[in-house]
Formats: structure tokens, C-alpha cells, sequence
């Protein structure tokens, strides 16, 4: 391992945050900060791009094109028989447009905790958040991390949850889904309290500024008309069944593994559209959803894909194993260390469920032999790898906003306070308590 | 003896459901094509087709197979075709195309510009710069000549398409996908079968001007005008205006980066490739932009034409991956691998069957890049073990596959001819069929006729 590759690796992901808020390409951005990591890491440019980038790149198209691609035309559909907006309707309508706004990220946290892949819960209640926001009047570029801060962060590292962050950390280290659930609660409930607060401000501030909800090419297919509404004005019940079939088919389980595959369960949820809704959908417009549905789930996964190819890129030398081998040695209080540990590689990867597969097997067992429960180690990798993962270059990220037609310019900087730093926070949180508990 | 043999095992596979399925699935795939279902679509409901009739799970296709040859295809060639997207947008931004078409219009005169439109577009393509991006930079000068000369628009996107999909993306050693990717399935270097290649080029050539200037003529003895009659005029005049207006490379700094990627493309050194594709047409890329940095806006304005690159490249990446994604469906099926041992035992010359497989496919899907990178990995492969040279098959192949491609459902003609020409498929489609069907098909049967005459095959 060499200093040079080391510095190469972060000065890669400086440039990385750095060229994408400034509004750089996605794909230019990702070839060339692995390009810098290539050079700096004494790796073969063309060879590493062609194998270890690419062959990154497409595993993740290999697994979810598919999904996307269905996912778009069930939200696609779903718009056209009117079911979502009589889904936001009822909703904007019960709770008023503020709070209809905050329990948001709330429901998508609710679906995520209980098990819903988040790529799925994106795509099945996506028009209903669109008609939300519409309803509330709040500017679009906030939908990326409503949905993120919703299914990213405290959901996905609670005590209990099937989603693969939890599910990693805790068998990794031996121990049960549960476990320090009281902590972990602890921990969770300080990231929605800061994270709801600052996601209010943001939305507040921006209206004061006179923003307001926006249109773009994105969005406007998840849109309807007003002579389509007009049109079409399916019954309440028969509004939110798809949306229920769909999520129930998804998380179906028989004897502990999922009945459907994904993309199974996607097509039971389109079918049921149609079974439904078959009066209200309008078949001529049927070939173009089935168009843009593809386009827009090929750029979709292949912005995710660029990403992943860097991240592939950086794992693959060598000093990233050796860097991470090092940080147990460092003088810092175990606890500490952990985070920091946990954050680092979260960061070099922008992933929170693969950092904590690396931290948690790898290093889990050099902080028990210092004398930490396994339970609170696990706790502490899944809570505070909820952090530093949403880093431009997390995949989720950079889908939701190639998916909603903004810009990092715009829409990242509500994801660094709601979404890095708010895990972060609580995570500090959640030591203080730990240690008044103790 | 033998034939009999083929034959019987032919007529056992006609029999069979599973083959059935497979060539109904072809059928359903040109219907959805033509009828412009988008290509991931189309190939998705032939995979349906094809595992219904071979009894195969959809399921364990599209989530094994069809995705694994769809990203097969991606991680192979993402970073050629991005090179390739960024090469053509630096050579539009930096004017080196415009410079290239107009210098050559001008070389040849006004008498025999008409002529140099076609070479123009031809010469472009050849150096690798796409036909989606030269359409933008010649359609005005090509829509000036017309309307100076009064002959009818339908025929423009028969000229244009000529020049950018027939003998220019053929040859040997360009760059073009459809040449790297044939090459590259078999293995074989950028100018492999150079023979092949340069005979067809030569026939398509004085056939297609030929037939081409023929045309014009009839047009002018039956007094057809650039207009028909109740057709809307569309000016070209202000992009003509603006054009020229614009501060151009000389033409010999506007051929350079042509020369330096064809070039650095093709040495070799001991039958290795000193550059590989990416960055030989990366190279070409960078040192367009060099040149005219000044002209492009700096380097400010560089990189966001890499971005424009990428997301031209990820359209074209898709398209054949989803035929690729499908053909490794088919290739899944018994019935497949029956027809793969009937081959050889069945008589006929190969290379008149690659060419006849390849149009073949090139039929159903539009696309010539797409058609040879299904058939040189299967047939290609076969006639290779059988003893005939990978590089006269590669070739065969490549020029094979630049005469059905334009069908109507091709991407490009669809483009030109409701997009740049204003004109139906009624009146414009016919030349193009002729000019770039017809010609390219009759120049690959003489050239494989002589390859077999002089012993080159």
C-alpha cells in the first residue's frame, strides 16, 4: 500500500462531490475520478475500465434493469387510471398539505422498515408522491431526498428490519435482528426528529423564496391532464388496491423466503392495474408508456451503474483493504473508531449495506476483542452507515435524481444535512446514550 | 449423399415446435419493429414467444440469458461506442465536420457537387463519425444543392443514406460499430478481408451514383420540382446562413483527426493493435478537440459534449444489446443447437449463406451492427471451425449487413426521412430501398463472386 493511492482514492472522491454538484455529467464524472484512482493506484487504465468498472457497471443493470423497466410502467399505468391521485387526494385531504408532506418520508420509511425493496416502493407510490408534492405545492427537487432520507436511513438500520443493511450487520457479528433494539430506537427516533425538522425548514425556506412545484420532462408523464382527470374517477377502494396488491405480493413470505421475485411481484401489481382499471386506462396511449418505461429504466439504472463501476473500481485496490485493515490501530476510544471506520468506507463506496458487509466481518471481531458487546457493534455499524453513504456518488442517489429530471445542483445539498449528517448526529445520540444507560 | 442428409434434417426441424416458436418470434419481432415498438420492448415479447413454444420459463430467461447477453454486449462495447458518440460530437462542435463537407463540395465543382454530397457524408462516416451526427452537419449544404439543382426532396434521404449507410461503414479499417464489432467477434483486425471490402465499395460506388444520377434525370424529364405540389416548404437556409457564418478549420486540420483515428486504429505490430479501439477513437477525439479548442469554447465546452457523447452512446449500446439479449435466448433453445449441427452438413457456398443469414437479420431488426453481432459469433464461428478465414467471414459479414439494414424500421431512415426531408414513406422510401438495399446487396455478391474468381476468399 502506498500513500499515493491512498491520497488517489480521496482525492477521487473529492473530485467526485465536487464535479457533480457543480453539474458535471454523471457518466464523465464516475470515468474520470476511477481514472484518477487507476493512475494513482498504479492500475491499468483500459484494462481496469474494461473489466473491474464495467463488469461493476453492468452487474448492477444485470439485477435491476428488469426491475426498473416494470417498476416504471406500473407507476406509469397507475397514473393512467387516475388511482394515485385519488390516492394523494385522500390523503392531502385527512391530514392537510403540511402534514400530508412530513408523513412522507414517514409512510416510505413505514413500507421500508417492514421489508419493501426501495427500487419497488420508488416506482409503485411514485405518482403518489408526485400528486402529494403537487398538492402541497413544494418544490420537486425535494422529492430525491424525501425518498432517500424516507428509505435510507432510518429504515433501513432499525432493529428488526429484513432490509440487507440490519440483516449484515447483525449476522456478521452473531447476533439477533433485535438486538440493543432500545438504543437502536433510540438512535432512529433522534434521525427522524432532526431529519423531519430540517426536511419542514427546507421546504418552508425554498416556498418563502418563491419556489414552487415544478413540472419537467421527468415528471410529466406521472402527470394528468385535466381532461383525463375529468375523465376517469376511479372509486376509493378500488384506488388503493393495486398499490396494496402490489406492495402485499412483494413481501409475501413462505417459510421465511419471498414468495414472488421482484419482478414477479411487479407484474402481479401491473395485472391488477388492468384487472381493476381496465375501463379507465386509455389503451391507445399504451405503446408510448411501454417506450418511455424503457428509456427511462435504462437511464435510470445505467446513472446507478456509472457510480457502481467507481466504487468497484476503488475496492479493487489494493490499498483500500490495507487502509481499512489499519484504522482498528489508530489511538482513538473503540466506539469512535468504529464509526469512523464504518463512515470511511461508506464513503469510498457510497453504500451503506456494502460498507457494513465489509466493516462488519472483517473488522467486527478486532472490536469485540476490545471488549465490545457484539450487539452494540452491530448496532453501531448499522446505524452509522446510514451516514456517510449518501455521498454524491451513491447509487439510490443518483437514481432518484436522474428519475426525477433534477440536478445534484439542486437537489443534493437538502440530502447532505437530511441524510449524512442527521444519521450522524444521531448516531453521537445514541452513544451519549449508551453511555448513560450503562 | 450429404444433401440428402441436410435436407431430411432440415425438414425434421421444420417439424418441430421449438423451431417454430423460434422463427415466429423472428415474425413478431419484425411486426413490433416496424410498427416502432421500442427494441427492448419488441425483443422482451419475442423472448415471451420463443419460451412458450420451447417450453422454457420466461421467468429464468429474461432474468438469465436475455439480461446476461444484454449486459454482455454493454460491458464489451459501453466505452468504444461513448468514444465513438464523443469523437462525433467533437467533430460537429469543433465545425470540422461542416469544414470536411464543404470543402469537398467545393473541390468538385458546382456541376459535380451533386455527386460530392454522397462522397462528403461517405468520407465522415468512413473516419467514424456516426451517421446521426454528419446528418446534422451536411443536411443544409445537401438541401442548398437540391434546391439549386430543383430536384425533388423525396429523393434526399435516399442521397444522404447512400453516403452514410452503404459503402462508407463497410470498409476495412474504419471505425465504425458495425466493422469493430464483426472484426472483433472473429478476432481479427480492423482491415481483415480488406480485399472483400475495397470490391464492394468500388461496385456500390458507380452502381449507386450511377443509379443514383439516373434517377435524378427521370425526375427532371417528368417535371418533378423540389416541392411537390401542396407540400409545406422547410427552410434550411438560416442552418446553411449560420453554417457559414461560423469560423471553420481549414480542411486539412478538419481531416486530421479523421486520419489520426483510422490510423492509430490500424497499426499493428506483430498483428497486435498498438492502440486498442477505445483509444484510438478516444485519441481521435482529443486531438479534434485540441485543434479547435478555441472553436469549441475551450475546454469548458469539451466537457459537456462528452456528456451529450454518453447519452447518444447509451442509446445505441441498447438497441443491439436487446438484440443481443435475445439472440442469446435462441441460442438457449434445442431446436438452436439442432440447426447449428444441420449447417454444415447442408450444401451451398458460405459465404453466400453468411451473406443471405446476415440480411437476414438485418431485415428484422433494423440495425447492421445489431445483425452482425448475431451472426458472427454463431455462423461465423461455425464456417471458421469448418476451415474458411476468419477474416474473409468477418468481411462477408460486414458487407453483407449494410444492404437490408435499410428497412424501414431503421432508426436513421426513419430520422431522415420524417425529420430532415418532411417527406412520407411513399414518395422517399422507394430510392432508399434502391440506393441502399438493392445496391449495397448487389456490390457484396460481386464482391463475393470475385473473391471466390480470384481465389481470395
Amino acid at each position: 500500500m502506498s500513500a499515493i493511492s491512498i491520497f488517489g482514492i480521496f482525492l477521487a472522491i473529492a473530485l467526485m462531490v465536487l464535479l457533480l454538484v457543480k453539474g458535471l455529467n454523471i457518466y464523465i464524472t464516475a470515468l474520470l475520478c476511477s481514472i484518477v484512482v487507476c493512475i494513482t493506484s498504479r492500475l491499468g487504465v483500459y484494462e481496469t475500465m474494461t473489466t473491474t468498472y464495467m463488469q461493476n457497471f453492468v452487474s448492477f443493470l444485470q439485477s435491476w434493469f428488469l426491475v426498473f423497466f416494470l417498476g416504471a410502467i406500473l407507476g406509469r399505468v397507475m397514473t393512467m387510471t387516475g388511482a394515485t391521485h385519488v390516492v394523494a387526494e385522500l390523503i392531502v385531504k385527512a391530514l392537510g398539505p403540511r402534514w400530508a408532506m412530513l408523513m412522507l418520508p414517514i409512510a416510505v420509511g413505514a413500507l421500508v422498515y417492514g421489508g419493501i425493496n426501495a427500487y419497488v416502493g420508488i416506482f409503485a407510490i411514485f405518482p403518489v408522491i408526485l400528486a402529494v408534492f403537487k398538492e402541497a405545492d413544494a418544490p420537486a427537487r425535494f422529492i430525491p431526498v424525501m425518498y432517500l432520507f424516507g428509505s435510507g436511513t432510518f429504515a433501513n438500520c432499525g432493529p428488526g428490519t429484513p432490509q440487507i443493511l440490519n440483516v449484515v450487520a447483525t449476522q456478521a457479528l452473531g447476533v439477533d435482528p433485535m438486538a440493543k433494539a432500545g438504543l437502536g430506537f433510540i438512535g432512529i427516533g433522534a434521525i427522524i426528529v432532526i431529519g423531519l425538522l430540517w426536511y419542514n425548514y427546507f421546504i418552508n425556506k425554498a416556498k418563502a423564496d418563491g419556489e414552487h412545484f415544478e413540472l419537467n420532462d421527468k415528471l410529466a408523464p406521472y402527470e394528468m391532464t385535466e381532461e383525463e382527470k375529468a375523465r376517469v374517477k376511479p372509486g376509493k377502494l378500488l384506488s388503493f388496491l393495486p398499490l396494496i396488491i402490489t406492495l402485499v405480493a412483494v413481501n409475501i413470505k413462505v417459510g421465511g423466503s419471498n414468495l414472488f421475485h421482484l419482478e414477479e411481484a411487479l407484474i402481479i401489481g401491473i395485472i391488477s392495474v388492468f384487472v381493476l382499471h381496465w375501463k379507465n386506462i386509455d389503451k391507445s396511449k399504451l405503446p408510448n408508456v411501454l417506450q418511455e418505461s424503457a428509456v427511462s429504466a435504462l437511464t435510470m439504472a445505467c446513472s446507478t451503474c456509472a457510480v457502481l463501476g467507481f466504487a468497484g473500481v476503488v475496492k479493487s485496490t489494493a490499498a483500500f483493504s490495507a487502509f481499512i485493515d489499519m484504522i482498528p490501530s489508530f489511538p482513538l476510544p473503540p466506539t469512535l473508531s468504529l464509526i469512523i471506520a464504518t463512515n470511511i468506507v461508506c464513503m469510498i463506496t457510497g453504500a451503506a449495506s456494502g460498507s457494513a458487509a465489509i466493516v462488519a466481518p472483517l473488522l467486527g471481531s478486532i472490536y469485540t476483542g476490545m471488549g465490545m458487546d457484539p450487539a452494540w457493534v452491530a448496532r453501531l455499524i448499522a446505524v452509522s452507515a446510514t451516514g456517510c453513504d449518501s455521498v454524491p456518488h451513491n447509487g439510490s442517489i443518483a437514481a432518484y435524481i436522474n428519475m426525477t429530471g433534477q440536478t445534484y445542483k439542486k437537489a443534493y445539498f437538502p440530502v447532505f444535512c437530511m441524510c449524512l449528517v442527521t444519521p450522524l448526529i444521531a448516531t453521537a445520540i445514541m452513544c451519549l446514550a449508551s453511555l448513560v444507560l450503562l | 449423399m450429404a444433401r440428402d442428409g441436410g435436407n431430411f434434417i432440415l425438414w425434421g426441424l421444420l417439424m418441430s415446435t421449438g423451431l417454430l416458436g423460434c422463427i415466429l418470434a423472428l415474425a413478431v419481432l419484425v411486426f413490433l419493429c416496424v410498427k416502432k415498438v421500442h427494441i427492448v420492448v419488441s425483443t422482451l415479447i419475442a423472448v415471451f414467444v420463443v419460451c412458450i413454444f420451447n417450453g422454457m420459463s420466461f421467468y429464468s430467461e429474461i432474468t438469465g440469458d436475455y439480461i446476461e447477453g444484454f449486459v454482455s454486449f454493454v460491458q464489451s462495447w459501453f466505452l468504444v461506442f461513448f468514444a465513438g458518440a464523443f469523437f462525433g460530437e467533437m467533430m460537429d462542435k469543433s465545425g470540422s465536420a461542416q469544414a470536411i463537407a464543404n470543402g469537398l463540395v467545393r473541390a468538385f465543382g458546382e456541376k459535380y457537387s451533386l455527386i460530392a454530397i454522397p462522397l462528403a457524408i461517405g468520407l465522415l462516416c468512413y473516419g467514424g463519425v456516426n451517421g446521426f451526427v454528419v446528418v446534422f452537419a451536411t443536411w443544409p449544404m445537401l438541401d442548398r444543392v437540391f434546391r439549386k439543382l430543383d430536384l425533388p426532396r423525396r429523393l434526399m434521404p435516399a442521397w444522404f443514406q447512400f453516403g452514410a449507410g452503404t459503402f462508407s461503414n463497410c470498409g476495412p479499417g474504419t471505425p465504425s460499430s458495425l466493422n469493430l464489432v464483426a472484426t472483433g467477434a472473429l478476432g481479427v483486425g480492423a482491415t481483415a478481408g480488406w480485399q472483400i471490402g475495397l470490391v464492394t465499395i468500388a461496385v456500390t460506388l458507380i452502381l449507386g451514383i450511377a443509379w443514383g444520377m439516373w434517377m435524378f434525370k427521370r425526375a427532371k424529364a417528368r417535371g418533378e420540382h423540389y416541392l411537390s405540389e401542396n407540400a409545406v416548404d422547410y427552410s434550411y437556409e438560416d442552418q446553411a446562413k449560420q453554417n457559414e457564418e461560423r469560423e471553420l478549420p481549414s480542411f486539412i486540420v478538419a481531416l486530421i483527426p479523421l486520419i489520426v483515428t483510422v490510423v492509430s486504429l490500424n497499426i499493428t505490430v506483430g498483428g497486435q493493435q498498438i492502440f486498442n479501439n477505445f483509444y484510438a477513437i478516444a485519441l481521435g477525439a482529443f486531438v479534434c478537440a485540441l485543434l479547435n479548442l478555441k472553436r469549441i469554447g475551450g475546454i469548458a465546452k469539451v466537457v459537456p459534449g462528452l456528456g451529450e457523447g454518453v447519452k447518444n452512446a447509451l442509446n445505441i449500446v441498447a438497441a443491439t444489446s436487446a438484440i443481443t439479449g435475445f439472440a442469446t435466448v435462441v441460442k438457449a433453445t434445442t431446436a438452436f443447437s439442432l440447426i447449428v449441427e444441420a449447417i454444415p452438413s447442408m450444401q451451398g457456398s458460405p459465404l453466400l449463406t453468411l451473406f443471405l443469414a446476415t440480411n437476414v437479420m438485418c431485415a428484422i431488426t433494423g440495425t447492421a451492427t445489431g445483425a452482425a453481432n448475431m451472426v458472427a459469433p454463431i455462423l461465423g464461428d461455425i464456417y471458421v471451425k469448418m476451415g474458411v478465414p476468419a477474416a474473409t467471414v468477418a468481411r462477408t459479414i460486414v458487407v453483407s449487413a449494410v444492404g437490408f439494414d435499410s428497412v424501414p424500421h431503421n432508426g436513421g431512415i426513419v430520422n431522415y426521412i420524417f425529420g430532415f426531408a418532411h417527406e412520407d414513406y411513399k414518395s422517399a422510401y422507394p430510392a432508399v430501398f434502391a440506393l441502399s438495399v438493392v445496391v449495397p446487396c448487389i456490390a457484396a455478391l460481386a464482391a463475393i463472386a470475385a473473391a471466390y474468381l480470384f481465389g481470395f476468399a
